[in-house]
């Protein structure tokens, strides 16, 4: 059990948005890329669940479904502020359901699904889905990643 | 896009194809590419800039080809006067790519690139590159991975463990939770008091008990030797054969906070008593 006091402080999203109390993020301390050797080792470390290759993209919101993840406005484009006060092409998307994060399929058994595999060699895009998501063909994402150890974030909006 | 798999559990999240979380990271890890078009003769110089995040569709098949979004054409149709002539015309690539200290390097730079007639259906920067240039100059493996544990609990054992094998690790929550939260706060100190005050109540109420139940026992005693029991029964024995009652107990339920606390009556009960 941690002796800590952290339940009692506020959780400020700008270094990592997605507010998980069990995710480690973590590096090399030589600071090479992560290799497979590294995954597997990290997979088999006591009270490890699973290992997400791409840590950026555990912070990268995801919207599927319009007029419920997003609003649409049609017409003229309106530029938007973001939170660091620049100005960004919104292409009139309003983002409303803000608690879906995205996570890699590297982290993926076989025994976890039920039918399908878990990844295609393509750069297009696919995805694994839980059955109850009605799945739209539009995406949209907003990034707002940490890079580790460097404090650089990028906020970014794109579909 | 495609569904390539069902997962067991219900479980709402979605897991995207390692390909996709490559193209999302690199815009953040990878580098991005610097674009500059019209060239103009008179001033020596390129009249048109953007810096894109490099990606991999169907439409750009050669190293010479960039698509840009229908957004960035809009914003470029407004910046530039409502012309769109001057995007058509070649320009110059530049690829670039963070080290691992995060600063961007020029790397490459391929002329006469055109960006064609078709444009993608990404939003914003997203600008397709060729296949060959994506795998040659954008890294698909990640310096940083995430782990999820089992349990915040777990925490610190894990972290140690990581780092002895060799990681640099964070716990996300810890840091991300940097300020301390009023409401919070008083919440958890009412918490915990309510918590010690119940526990003082219980321990009360067993000292009353047990302490009922010593003096049932020493009336018991009298009896026997009213009826004429010679052997004279040391309190301090009795003390002790209860007290070994209370540690049996608690050992039988090891980790019990109730066993423990248990424990922790009986004892201040015979300090009591003695």
């Amino acid at each position: 059990m941690n002796a800590d006091d952290i339940y009692t402080k506020k959780y400020s999203a700008t270094s990592f948005a997605r507010k998980d109390d069990k995710r480690i993020s973590i590096r090399r301390k030589d600071q090479k890329f992560m290799t497979k050797k590294d995954i597997d080792q990290l997979t088999k470390m006591k009270h490890v669940v699973s290992v997400d290759q791409y840590d950026i993209v555990n912070d990268v919101n995801y919207y599927f479904e319009e007029g419920k993840d997003y609003r649409q406005e049609y017409g003229y484009n309106r530029m938007s502020t973001s939170n660091e006060g620049g100005l960004y092409d919104s292409q009139n998307v309003e983002y409303v359901k803000k608690d879906q994060y995205m996570r890699s399929s590297s982290c993926l058994k076989k025994s976890d699904l039920v039918k399908g595999s878990r990844q295609r060699r393509s750069m297009k895009l696919y995805c694994t889905i839980g059955e109850n998501i009605r799945l739209v063909i539009r995406l949209h994402f907003s990034i707002q990643a940490m890079c580790f150890g460097h404090q650089r974030r990028i906020i970014y909006s794109g579909r | 896009m495609k569904v390539s798999g069902l997962l067991k559990n219900k479980d709402k999240q979605v897991y995207f194809s390692p390909e996709i979380c490559t193209m999302l990271q690199s815009t953040v890890t990878g580098g991005k590419v610097f674009y500059e078009y019209a060239y103009n003769q008179q001033l020596g110089k390129y009249q048109g800039q953007a810096t894109l995040w490099p990606i991999v569709g169907d439409i750009v098949k050669k190293d010479n080809e960039l698509c840009v979004s229908g957004a960035y054409e809009a914003a470029v149709y407004r910046a530039e006067d409502n012309d769109l002539t001057l995007l058509d015309q070649s320009g110059l690539l530049h690829i670039d790519q963070y080290d691992k200290d995060m600063k961007s390097k020029d790397v490459k730079q391929i002329e006469n690139v055109e960006t064609g007639e078709k444009i993608n259906g990404c939003g914003a920067n997203f600008a397709e590159v060729s296949q060959n240039i994506y795998e040659k100059y954008y890294r698909t493996e990640s310096r940083q991975a995430s782990v999820y544990i089992t349990s915040y609990a777990k925490m610190d054992h894990v972290l140690k463990a990581l780092d002895k094998a060799g990681y640099e690790a964070v716990s996300t929550l810890r840091f991300g939770a940097d300020e301390y939260d009023s409401d919070l706060v008083q919440e958890r100190l009412r918490t915990i008091g309510i918590a010690v005050a119940i526990l003082l109540v219980m321990m009360a109420a067993e000292i009353l008990i047990l302490r009922s139940i010593f003096k049932i026992q020493i009336k018991d005693q009298k009896i026997l030797k009213f009826m004429g029991m010679v052997h004279k029964i040391d309190r301090q024995d009795q003390l002790y054969g209860d007290a070994s009652i209370q540690y049996y107990c608690y050992y039988r339920g090891r980790g019990s906070d109730e066993c423990s606390w248990n424990l922790c009556a009986g004892a201040a009960c015979y300090a009591l008593l003695l």
